[in-house]
């Protein structure tokens, strides 16, 4: 049914003189369940249905969205748009769809009929909640969320494609007193794969350990980074740094260094639209092309921009399968992971920091990459290979090429990350680097 | 719509809610890239649908549909109703709303020219001006990204205790980035947001072309000419546009109720204001703060809140002390008061939460060179790029773009990336004056989960802060 809608729409446009469409019809389901305080505050539910289209007539682009998706609404609009059309500048750059056809393969564990079935999933709100206060906490906050979705694809060039998926995550911040807290996060896009004690294990685990927290003192640490603080940061990586829309509208620390080495030996790293069980996995993008595997840095080299057709005929390439029609993105940031546990890079540190997550990265000039972050949640002073005191008040300051440079090891551990603070999905390690540069408020 | 949100009321109350409130709503949008010279897209989009938000034993339960008919409104009230009913032990803390809101209200914010009768190349004229003008000072740019949209909306809103409010408003945005760059200096970007309540003639008011090839001169000056921000502590002057951006985040965000109460602790995170500290003193005796939704033109212009309340303005910090929390119906009824008609949604598909409308720093009746006639040695951080503050929002730094050194009375040569890195009380304790000149800017406020990105302005005079130390990146 839907895909006969998109179908009708690349027929509707194609109809009224475009040359290119492309038409994405998603209907998706999704419930809420946020807490805080040990409490719910809210059950909340969606029943979303969309249609986009991509419609290229002589030489522009145009983006449509709806969410009426009645034939006359359709109509009336592809006509408005094409009408519009002729006002407007040809896109320097436009690119008409390749008009290959592709093999779509389905990607593992990316739909459980049992998320689809859940009539409540309170019981998992509960058993994050249970699982902090066991471990110490005073009170509990956060979010699960579980969805089921599906996707239509049509093009002008015949390609027809659909995927349903599911998706289960939860997010749980835990409080001591006034000044501690710990962030646990498990995501998955199946049932078998979730565990909802772990997130509030954690999340109660470090609030507990991070009671009575003093200032920290400025200066440069050795410096362990968590899989949320790494999700955050490489979010930016690959997205601000990577996509190739970043690089021309003048974002990107990556701007002229394809080729060039950007980060430590140790650091291999790449978007991977066909990860199993990735929170971002879906089998084609918004042209259609199917997903893949693209390095974006290995071994410490900057290999390969994010592309969509477009911006991958501009920079003399072919699409990596990140389409986003305008803006190329990425689906799930996988890092590779080392040899390490956290206990063996706690161990190898003298005078350093532990850094259990951040929020509010920004920066101060995008194209050298310079920003700050601030430590939120449990700080630890690391003295003599142990976990020391906890700390507050702490900021990272720097340049994102210059941490990426001081890399020195990955844990074999591994999360998925998805959270409020960390919009891109990763697979995620704990990173240990050398020079990182903390600041505080000076009154 | 009217009656469609009426059948949602009759529906969630015959299965048995103690309250209940729909919000449908239609919506259309336009949005132009010009990047780097060229027309990367044209985007439009139509969206309608419908919001449910209802309690039952004391739970709150919300559903949302992009589908306007009986059927699926009745599915979706339902859903909502179930849900929060099956849930009803988790609401271990029960919600209550305060009072009663049954006003009856119509409002339209009328546009002098509608954006979406402008034609499409006149739009994009609007944008190669710039471009051209821009390419015309011979500074060089590798970077140019501009772009506009217009949201028109049209809203109904009603509620099981007789509110029924329809409102009709169009939002103008602007953004621009743009990337600096002098050899052997490096790059330097800017990027700012224009926002009001309004329709095409906002982009004019605005005056974007003159604005934006000033701000290239500056970026291109900061590159060639600034130089190290002094190290010892100096008297510092701060421009409308920092001086924004502070009061939204160390005075606006605290006094939120829900985070006061901990409701968004998991995301946007808590405040350091607990419930109790009305009437503590958090800053001199010049800082005055407010937040108003009812300043015409505003980008969080709104007259009724998406709670059915009339809205007013709320006097946050008064004199040094703080005064007002920003309250919707939830958290006035757990401090015993109404609300002050905090409750923004973005549009149907989320629940209102509370939120900023337009907060500003109140002038005082200094002349700018009156502020900084007696500083001896300071710095002006006129304009800002990197900024940032703990989810308790004490702790905070705010790099300055557009600065400059002041000697003697004089403003002197540009300075490059001064820090302010200060506690809130720390900061707001060493303001001394502020001048008469109140400016605003546009932003787009992030909170909740699903997050919601609202439009707000945010502004003030320019003010002085004694003695207070601004580090070096």
């Amino acid at each position: 049914m839907s895909l006969e809608l998109a179908n009708y729409i690349v027929k509707v446009g194609l109809e009224k003189g475009a040359q290119d469409v492309i038409a994405i019809v998603t209907r998706s389901d999704e419930h809420m369940f946020r807490f805080a305080n040990n409490s719910l505050t809210i059950v909340k539910n969606w029943s979303r249905e969309s249609a986009n289209m991509l419609i290229g007539i002589n030489k522009k682009t145009i983006v449509v969205s709806l969410t009426k998706l009645d034939k006359d609404t359709i109509g009336r609009v592809v006509d408005k748009v094409v009408k519009t059309s002729k006002y407007l500048e040809p896109d320097k750059d436009y690119t008409p769809l390749p008009g290959e056809k592709f093999e779509y393969k389905s990607i593992p564990d990316t739909y459980d009929p049992k998320i689809e079935a859940l009539e409540n999933a309170s019981e998992y709100v509960d058993a994050a909640i249970n699982a902090a206060l066991k471990e110490g906490a005073e009170k509990v906050a956060g979010v699960l969320v579980y969805n089921v979705g599906e996707k239509f694809l049509a093009t002008s060039t015949g390609i027809e494609a659909s995927e349903k998926g599911t998706s289960i995550k939860l997010s749980v911040r835990a409080f001591c007193g006034e000044e501690a807290s710990g962030h646990g996060v498990e995501v998955s896009r199946v049932l078998s794969r979730f565990n909802p004690e772990r997130p509030g294990r954690e999340a109660g685990e470090y609030a507990r350990r991070a009671v009575n927290p003093i200032e920290g003192e400025p200066g440069t640490y050795e410096t362990i980074l968590s899989p949320l603080v790494v999700a955050n940061l490489f979010g930016d990586v690959a997205f601000i740094g990577a996509s190739a829309f970043m690089v021309e509208a003048g974002f990107s620390f990556f701007a002229d260094k394809l080729g060039e080495k950007v980060a430590s030996d140790v650091l291999t790293v790449y978007d991977d639209g066909r990860y199993p069980n990735g929170y971002g996995s879906t089998m084609f993008d918004d042209e259609g092309t199917p997903t893949t595997r693209t390095v974006i840095i290995e071994k410490g080299v900057l290999k390969s921009l994010l592309h969509n057709n477009k911006t991958a005929r501009k920079f003399q390439t072919t699409s990596t399968g990140n389409a986003g029609w305008v803006v190329p993105h990425p689906w799930n940031v996988v890092i590779e992971p080392g040899s390490y546990t956290l206990e063996d890079m706690i161990s190898q540190v003298d005078n350093g920091i532990f850094v259990t997550n951040n929020w509010y990265t920004r920066f101060q000039n995008y194209r050298e990459g310079i920003f700050s972050t601030i430590c939120r949640d449990a700080v630890f002073r690391i003295r003599n290979g142990e976990l020391a005191e906890p700390l507050k008040g702490l900021r990272i300051s720097g340049r994102m090429l210059d941490l990426l440079q001081n890399i020195s090891v990955l844990s074999k551990e591994r999360v998925q990350i998805q959270w409020w603070e960390a919009e891109i999905p990763a697979f995620a390690p704990y990173m240990l680097i050398k020079n990182v540069n903390f600041t505080k408020a000076t009154l | 719509m009217e009656d469609l949100a009426e059948y949602a009321i009759r529906a969630a109350s015959t299965l048995g809610a103690d309250y209940v409130e729909a919000r449908v709503m239609a919506l259309r949008s336009e949005e132009l890239i010009l990047k780097n010279g060229n027309v990367d897209a044209y985007g439009y989009s139509e969206n309608e649908g419908i919001g449910v938000r209802l309690l039952v034993d004391g739970g709150l339960g919300f559903a949302s549909a992009n589908r306007l008919d009986k059927e699926s409104i009745e599915k979706i009230v339902k859903i909502a109703f179930k849900t929060a009913k099956a849930s009803s032990a988790l609401f271990k803390k029960k919600i209550e709303f305060a009072g009663i809101v049954d006003s009856k209200a119509s409002w339209t914010v009328s546009v002098k020219e509608n954006p979406f009768d402008v034609g499409v190349d006149d739009k994009i004229n609007l944008l190669t001006e710039i471009e051209k003008e821009l390419l015309k000072t011979g500074i060089m740019l590798p970077n140019r990204l501009f772009e506009i949209s217009f949201v028109e909306s049209r809203s109904v809103f009603a509620n099981s205790e007789g509110a029924l409010i329809k409102a009709e408003k169009t939002l103008a945005y602007m953004f621009y980035n743009i990337v600096a760059f002098v050899p052997g200096k490096g790059v330097a970007n800017r990027w700012r947001e224009f926002g009001a309540t309004g329709g095409w003639e906002a982009m004019k008011e605005w005056r974007p072309v003159e604005k934006i090839i000033e701000e290239a001169h500056i970026l291109n000056k900061v590159l060639e000419e600034g130089k190290k921000p002094p190290n010892e502590p100096v008297d510092l002057i701060l421009g409308s546009e920092v001086t924004g951006i502070i009061v939204h985040e160390s005075c606006g965000h605290p006094s939120e109720a829900d985070r006061i109460l901990g409701r968004e602790a998991a995301q946007a995170g808590e405040s350091f204001i607990k419930p109790k500290m009305i009437g503590e003193t958090i800053g001199s005796e010049v800082v005055t703060i407010v937040d108003d939704p009812t300043i015409p033109k505003s980008f969080g212009f709104y007259l009724y809140d998406d709670e059915g309340v009339k809205a007013r303005p709320r006097e946050l910090y008064k004199n040094g002390k703080i005064n007002e929390f920003l309250h919707n119906r939830e958290t006035a009824s757990v401090f015993g008061i109404e609300s002050n008609a905090s409750a923004r949604a973005v549009n149907y598909a989320y629940e209102p939460i509370i939120r900023m409308a337009n907060t500003y720093f109140k002038p005082g009746d200094y002349e700018f060179e009156e502020l900084i006639e007696d500083v001896k040695k300071g710095v002006y951080i006129k304009t800002f790029m990197e900024w940032n503050i703990d989810d308790r929002r004490w702790n905070q730094r705010y790099v300055g773009l557009e600065s400059y050194l002041i000697e003697n009375g004089e403003i002197k040569d540009f300075i490059r990336n001064p820090v302010l890195e200060v506690t809130t009380k720390g900061l707001y304790s060493k303001i001394d004056a502020a001048d008469k000149n109140l400016a605003f800017v546009a932003g787009q406020c992030g909170k909740g989960e699903p997050a919601q990105a609202i439009p707000v302005w945010m502004g003030g005079p320019n003010v002085r802060v004694r003695n207070i130390k601004v580090g070096v990146v």
